[in-house]
């Protein structure tokens, strides 16, 4: 994992996008296991600024997550997630 | 030409198993009149995410057909809409993620030891995260400036 110091003296984590790490061609909205890492502990999608995940994977995780909600795979809301 | 389909149905687990395997195969007839039945597969009974129509749990099944494109999806959503015992379902067509090979109609559970590897590498990652990283992903606040002069003193 390359760091990085800014001018700062803050350091900047490299980030990687898990599907293109993983080959993970396309997300599917059944594999909630998966999405759950994707998803914050309120139920909230992850933003790509945090997880690091492509912007055309995020996308794709995107409608697969609202998917999985309608199945009540995922939560629309949580207090508190597993 | 044909197409891919798959349709994930829950139906309420509170009635009787024998309910819920016919309605399953209700289902199965349905296309099977339109289409071709690839493969059922059954999850068992899980844990809804949130209580659907008071209910807390439900039975969920994949089915996965061909079937020309149109009608038989129609008549699936007119029919699922009015039973009463099927509290969603979700009909995709062309899915490139496809049939799971790996996975038997009646195994329940019993993910391959690859995605469980894959699956810790990626929790190691997101859990090391946490409010820390939320942190580090802050915008730069730039500098404060001097200090104000300290009232009181002297």
């Amino acid at each position: 994992m390359a760091e990085r110091r800014e001018k700062d003296g803050k350091t900047k984590r490299k980030k990687i996008c898990y599907f293109t790490e993983n080959k993970i061609k396309f997300i599917d909205y059944k594999d909630d296991k998966l999405l759950r890492k994707f998803v914050n502990e309120r139920g909230k999608i992850v933003s790509r600024k945090i997880s690091g995940t492509s912007a055309v994977y995020q996308r794709e995780l995107a409608i697969a997550i609202k998917r999985a909600r309608h199945l009540a795979l995922l939560p629309f809301v949580a207090e508190n997630m597993r | 030409m044909a197409k891919p389909y798959e349709t994930v149905i829950v139906v309420d687990a509170m009635i009787p198993d024998e309910s819920i395997a016919s309605e399953f195969d209700a289902i199965n007839k349905l296309i099977e009149t339109q289409g071709k039945m690839v493969k059922l597969d059954r999850w068992g009974k899980r844990k809804l995410a949130y209580p659907i129509r008071k209910r807390t749990h439900g039975e969920y099944a994949v089915f996965y057909y061909e079937s020309e494109s149109g009608g038989l999806s129609a008549e699936l959503d007119k029919r699922l809409r009015i039973n009463e015992n099927v509290l969603r379902w979700l009909t995709v067509a062309d899915n490139p993620v496809g049939v799971p090979a790996d996975r038997l109609p009646e195994a329940e559970g019993g993910a391959p030891a690859e995605s469980e590897r894959s699956e810790r590498g990626g929790r190691d990652r997101d859990d090391r995260g946490g409010r820390d990283r939320d942190r580090d992903d802050r915008d730069d606040r730039g500098d404060r400036g001097d200090r104000r002069p300290r009232r009181g003193d002297d």
